[in-house]
């Protein structure tokens, strides 16, 4: 037998050794840039997360509240019962209006317009109203609104307000429906060619009410809701089969964003006419970290779109 | 060896620039708010021809800021309190800014000028400075009295 002397192909003990070592330092390094490349790319997501709840939400809070033509009542909802919330004063000073705010709550309600201007056609049975009647018909052609108890009717001609109440709004003929409303209007009006009781002669006059609903907002289970219908007061009260609150956005951390503000420490009266919102937003799926710039806290002062003294009661 | 190191610089170059981005878009809109509420402070205060200017729309330039008042543009000290704070309430990185509002009065449609004018215009000007980058959000509106 002859031994085979050939000789076979290998890597020395150094090689090995070098090629091991490079090798790690290539490992390490990916692993690194891997590692910061996500937690930059996860900090990046969970700061627009948060941004975006609360541009969302101060744009939608915007433009619903400065539509506001009623004071602010404060509320509480814990996801049953809806309950008024008496706004009295703290020693917190809002820095950016230097006034003083309320105790904070996680709700708030006022009255948004609805509907309107919509033309006054009668009481429901004749074209001519009577200073008792409690019944207005109004023709709402060409709108989506419908009216319903608890909405609030405002006739300008009138300098008034009016509760819509029971029995529910009715339809009658084409768009009009006639509503109920709680007194007497206190004005004798033709909404037809004629003459009025006072011996005016009047050709096609035209009287216009516009309507309002009770709307709200709420943050629960780090949502902000919007409610379009309201449950109407007394409080407390649990949320009618119409109150389907829209989800405006998620994130939502703090548990009571909603507060009025007072001019003095020492006041015991607010105008209700500013509603300041201080609305904290965290990205929640990224919420185990805590990194350090990854809030979003934004503070707004909204007033509403009409003041004192042609605002409606609440 | 090279390549990858430059790609890597490049890479966690771009991602630290797209969280500055980040950050300062966040930071506007919250300039955004501030001066908004200046904004509709202006426009809803009562002002009636036959009462006198209120404070708020008196001609001039008027400067909010530390150390006199303290505007944190993101945070709310008060959150951190019993009842209103969440797990995230400290997690804010404060940025203080400053406001500033100029009142000018303008030439009313019936020709008064100065003190007599029922118009005026309203210039908020919200600074604020993040990582060396000093900026600038202004909004603009007029402002007449509610009676005529």
């Amino acid at each position: 037998m002859k031994l085979s002397r050939m000789r076979q192909a290998a890597f020395t003990l150094v090689e090995m050794l070098v090629a091991s070592g490079v090798f790690s330092v290539l490992s390490v390094g990916i692993m690194i840039y891997a590692s910061s490349a996500l937690r930059m790319a996860a900090r990046n997501f969970a700061t627009n997360h948060s941004h975006e709840t609360a541009r969302g939400s101060l744009q939608r809070m915007l433009f619903d509240v400065h539509q506001s033509a009623s004071r602010f009542q404060l509320i509480n909802f814990d996801g049953t019962t809806y309950t008024d919330v008496t706004a009295a004063v703290s020693s917190d000073k809002d820095a950016y209006t230097q006034e003083y705010i309320s105790g904070r709550a996680n709700g708030v309600r006022f009255l948004n317009q609805a509907g309107g201007p919509y033309r006054l056609t009668g009481n429901g049975t004749s074209s001519t109203i009577a200073t008792t009647d409690t019944t207005l018909e109004f023709d709402f052609t060409g709108s989506s609104y419908t009216p319903s108890v608890g909405d609030k009717l405002q006739i300008p001609l009138l300098n008034r307000e009016f509760d819509v109440t029971t029995p529910a709004p009715y339809h009658t003929s084409g768009g009009k429906w006639v509503v109920t409303v709680s007194s007497g209007i206190g004005f004798s009006i033709i909404t037809a060619s004629g003459t009025t009781s006072s011996g005016v002669t009047l050709t096609n006059p035209v009287v216009v009410g516009v309507f309002y609903q009770r709307v709200g907002y709420t943050v629960i289970n780090n949502q902000l809701r919007f409610h379009p219908h309201l449950t109407n007061p007394p409080y407390p009260a649990t949320a009618a089969t119409n109150d389907v609150p829209v989800v405006v956005c998620r994130n939502v951390t703090s548990p009571k964003p909603f507060g009025l503000l007072f001019p003095s420490a020492s006041g015991s009266l607010s105008d209700a006419t500013n509603l300041r919102v201080s609305l904290e937003s965290y990205d929640t799926q990224y919420s185990s970290r805590l990194f350090a710039n990854g809030t979003t806290t934004v503070q707004a002062v909204i007033p509403s779109r009409n003041q004192p003294p042609i605002l409606s009661t609440n | 060896m090279s390549v990858f190191a430059l790609f890597a610089v490049t890479s966690i170059y771009a991602l630290s620039q797209a969280n500055r981005f980040a950050s300062n878009s966040r930071y506007r809109t919250l300039a955004l708010a501030a001066a908004q509420q200046k904004i509709d402070q202006i426009m809803t205060t009562s002002w009636s021809v036959a009462g006198a200017v209120p404070a708020v729309l008196t001609p001039g330039t008027t400067t909010e800021q530390a150390p006199n008042i303290s505007l944190p543009l993101n945070g709310d000290p008060f959150n951190s309190e019993t009842g209103l704070s969440s797990a995230f309430s400290n997690s804010d990185t404060q940025v203080l800014d400053s406001r500033t509002t100029v009142i000018t009065k303008l030439t009313d449609c019936s020709g008064n000028t100065g003190s007599a004018s029922r118009l005026l215009s309203a210039t908020v000007t919200v600074t604020y400075t993040y990582r060396g980058l000093q900026t600038n959000l202004s909004l603009t509106t007029l402002r007449s009295t509610d009676d005529f």
